[in-house]
C-alpha cells in the first residue's frame, strides 16, 4: 500500500475504518494533523477518531477546494462555502464537531457563520430546540419562573 | 404577525420530536464563536434561552470578541434645516447608500440641545446643553455629558463635574477616549472636559471605572476652543487644536488616555504651500491615523496631510495624497474616511455621497439636513457601570 503511495500524500482513516488518500497540503489544513506531521509522530496512516467516513469526506472536499482555489476569485470561494455549509442540522453539527476537533479554522468559521445566520430572527423557543438539544431543553423548561421571563417580548 | 407566531410554534413541535433522539449540544467555544457573529438585537433576545447564554453575553471577553466580528459603519449627526433639531442617524452597513436609520436617543424631547462628542466601540458620548439663549454653542451654561449605547439602548448620565463654571466668560470643550487595561483586562472609557478661562485652562477627566471626575494638571497649554467637541478621536484618543500665532500654522495635541497627559504633535505650516490663501481644513481619522484634509477655494480636489511616520515621534507633516476630482461633483467637503477606504463627503448643495477612490463611483445617500458630522460606529454590547435602560415609549 505505502509503496504505491506518492510522496506528500497521507492516508486518513475515519472512525468507521474507511481510508482516504489526501495530499499533505490538504490534510495539514487541520491544525491537529499539521501538529502530528510536524512532530513526525504521524505514520502513513493517520487515524481520525470521532469522525465517520461520511463527514470526513465532506471535510476533505472543503479543504481540497480551499487549497486549490487559493488563486481563484474570493467570491467563487464564498459561493462554494455558502453552498457547502447549507446542510441539514445533523450533518451541520457533526461537521462542526469534526472541524472543531481537528481544528480546521476556515471550515469552522464558515459553519459558525451559517449557524449564526440560521439563528437570526428565530424565536427563543426555536433556538432552544436547535441549539441545546432536547434533553437540556427539558431541564430548562421545567423551571417555571424562567419560562415567564422568557415569554417577555424583547424589543 | 400573530398567525406567523402560531405557525412557528407548530413547526417547533415537529422539530422537537425529530431532534429528540440525539443530543445537539455544542461545545462552549463553538457557542461562543456562533453567538459572537450575531447582531446585538438577536443577542438581546437570545439572552433568555438559558442561563449559560445569559452569562456568556454579559461576559467582557465575549463582548470584546463580538466587537471584532462586526464591521464599522457610520453614524451621522445633522440638524433639520428649519427647526435646527439634531438627528442621529445610522448608515445600515458600510458602503450602502440605503436610507440611514434615525436613532431614538435617551432625550427625545431635547433634540435641539444635543451634541454628539464621539463614538468608541459602539458607545456614544453625547452632551445635552441647557443653554441660556443667545449664547454660542460652546458657551452654554449647563452641559450634561452622557454615555449611550444605541444598540442595547442603555445610557448613563455622568456625575456632575467638579470644576465649576464661573459667571464670566469661559470656553468649554469635551473629548471622549478609551483605553484597555491589559493587566486587569478591563475597558476604561474617559470623558475629558477642558474649561478655558481668560487666564488659565483647567482639565478634568471622568473615568468609567472610578465613576468620578478628577482634575489633572496641564502644563500651560493654550487650547483653541471653537466648538464643544474635540476635533476628532483616533484610536481612542481625542485631539484638540492649540492656539498658534499664525492662521496657517496648525498645532494639535492629543490626550494620552492611559497616562492622562496631553501629547503634542508637530506643527503643520502650509502657508507656503497654498500661497497664503485661506483654506478650509479639518482633522480626521484616516484609517486609524490622524490626518488633516485641506480644501482650497477653486480646487475640486481635497489634499490629505499626514505625518510622514505616523508611529514615530519626530516626523513632519507631508501631503500624502489627493482625493478627487469626483465625477459630476464640482466641489465637495470630506466628512469621513470609512474603514474600507471609501469617502463620505458633502457636495456644494449639501447632499451626502459615498465615493470610492478606487473605482471612482459615487452613491448618494438619501439624507436631508445641514451641519453634517460623521463618526465611526460599530454596534456592540459594551456597557459601563451604572447603565440604565432608556425609555422607549416614543419609539413607534
Amino acid at each position: 500500500m505505502s509503496s504505491s503511495l506518492e510522496k506528500n500524500m497521507l492516508i486518513l482513516r475515519s472512525s468507521d475504518g474507511e481510508e482516504f488518500i489526501v495530499p499533505e497540503v490538504v490534510a495539514v489544513m487541520s491544525k491537529a494533523i499539521k501538529n502530528m506531521v510536524e512532530d513526525e509522530c504521524a505514520s502513513n496512516t493517520i487515524p481520525v477518531p470521532n469522525v465517520d467516513a461520511n463527514i470526513l469526506a465532506m471535510v476533505i472536499e472543503f479543504c481540497k477546494k480551499h487549497d486549490e482555489s487559493e488563486a481563484e476569485a474570493a467570491s467563487d470561494l464564498k459561493t462554494f462555502d455558502s453552498e457547502f455549509v447549507n446542510r441539514g442540522q445533523e450533518a451541520l453539527y457533526d461537521l462542526i464537531t469534526a472541524a472543531n476537533f481537528r481544528d480546521v479554522k476556515e471550515l469552522l468559521d464558515a459553519l459558525c457563520q451559517n449557524v449564526a445566520e440560521m439563528i437570526k430572527g428565530k424565536s427563543v423557543h426555536h433556538i432552544r430546540i436547535q441549539f441545546l438539544g432536547y434533553q437540556l431543553f427539558e431541564i430548562l423548561t421545567s423551571n417555571f419562573i424562567w419560562n415567564i421571563w422568557c415569554d417577555r417580548d424583547f424589543d | 404577525m400573530a398567525n406567523q407566531e402560531r405557525n412557528t410554534e407548530a413547526t417547533d413541535d415537529a422539530i422537537m420530536s425529530s431532534s429528540s433522539d440525539y443530543n445537539l449540544y455544542l461545545p462552549m467555544d463553538i457557542i461562543f464563536n456562533i453567538l459572537s457573529r450575531l447582531p446585538v438585537k438577536s443577542l438581546l433576545q437570545i439572552r433568555c434561552v438559558c442561563t449559560t447564554f445569559r452569562h456568556l453575553i454579559s461576559n467582557p471577553t465575549f463582548i470584546s470578541s463580538h466587537l471584532l466580528h462586526h464591521r464599522t459603519t457610520t453614524i451621522f449627526t445633522f440638524k433639520h434645516r428649519t427647526t435646527s433639531s439634531t438627528t442621529i442617524s445610522l448608515l445600515q452597513s458600510p458602503s450602502s447608500s440605503q436610507n440611514p436609520i434615525n436613532l431614538v436617543h435617551p432625550f427625545p424631547n431635547r433634540t435641539r440641545d444635543l451634541h454628539l462628542i464621539g463614538s468608541i466601540n459602539g458607545l456614544l458620548c453625547l452632551c445635552l446643553c441647557l443653554s441660556l439663549s443667545n449664547h454660542p454653542p460652546h458657551c452654554h451654561r449647563r452641559i450634561l455629558p452622557l454615555l449611550w449605547n444605541p444598540a442595547t439602548k442603555l445610557f448613563k448620565s455622568l456625575p456632575p463635574p467638579t470644576i465649576k463654571i464661573p459667571r464670566r466668560f469661559f470656553q468649554l470643550s469635551l473629548g471622549f477616549g478609551f483605553r484597555f487595561h491589559s493587566t486587569t483586562s478591563s475597558s476604561d472609557y474617559k470623558v475629558v472636559r477642558i474649561v478655558s478661562f481668560k487666564s488659565q485652562t483647567r482639565v478634568e477627566v471622568y473615568s468609567s471605572i472610578s465613576d468620578c471626575w478628577r482634575e489633572i494638571q496641564v502644563m500651560d497649554l493654550r487650547f483653541y476652543i471653537h466648538k464643544l467637541s474635540c476635533e476628532v478621536i483616533v484610536n481612542g484618543a481625542p485631539y484638540w487644536l492649540l492656539l498658534t500665532p499664525s492662521n496657517h500654522c496648525l498645532c494639535f495635541t492629543w490626550f494620552d488616555v492611559q497616562n492622562e497627559a496631553f501629547v503634542m504633535l508637530p506643527g503643520l505650516d502650509f502657508s507656503g504651500f497654498y500661497n497664503g490663501t485661506s483654506v478650509d481644513w479639518k482633522l480626521m481619522d484616516w484609517k486609524d491615523y490622524a490626518a488633516v484634509v485641506v480644501c482650497c477655494p477653486g480646487n475640486p480636489c481635497v489634499d490629505v496631510w499626514m505625518l510622514e511616520d505616523p508611529c514615530g515621534g519626530e516626523s513632519n507633516w507631508c501631503r500624502k495624497f489627493v482625493i478627487g476630482p469626483v465625477m459630476g461633483v464640482e466641489r465637495f467637503w470630506l466628512l469621513q474616511c470609512t474603514k474600507n477606504g471609501e469617502i463620505i463627503a458633502e457636495d456644494a448643495r449639501g447632499r451626502i455621497f459615498l465615493y470610492s477612490p478606487q473605482s471612482g463611483e459615487t452613491k448618494y445617500i438619501p439624507i436631508n439636513g445641514v451641519e453634517f458630522k460623521a463618526f465611526h460606529y460599530v454596534e456592540s454590547l459594551v456597557s459601563i457601570k451604572g447603565f440604565k435602560q432608556q425609555e422607549l415609549n416614543n419609539q413607534h
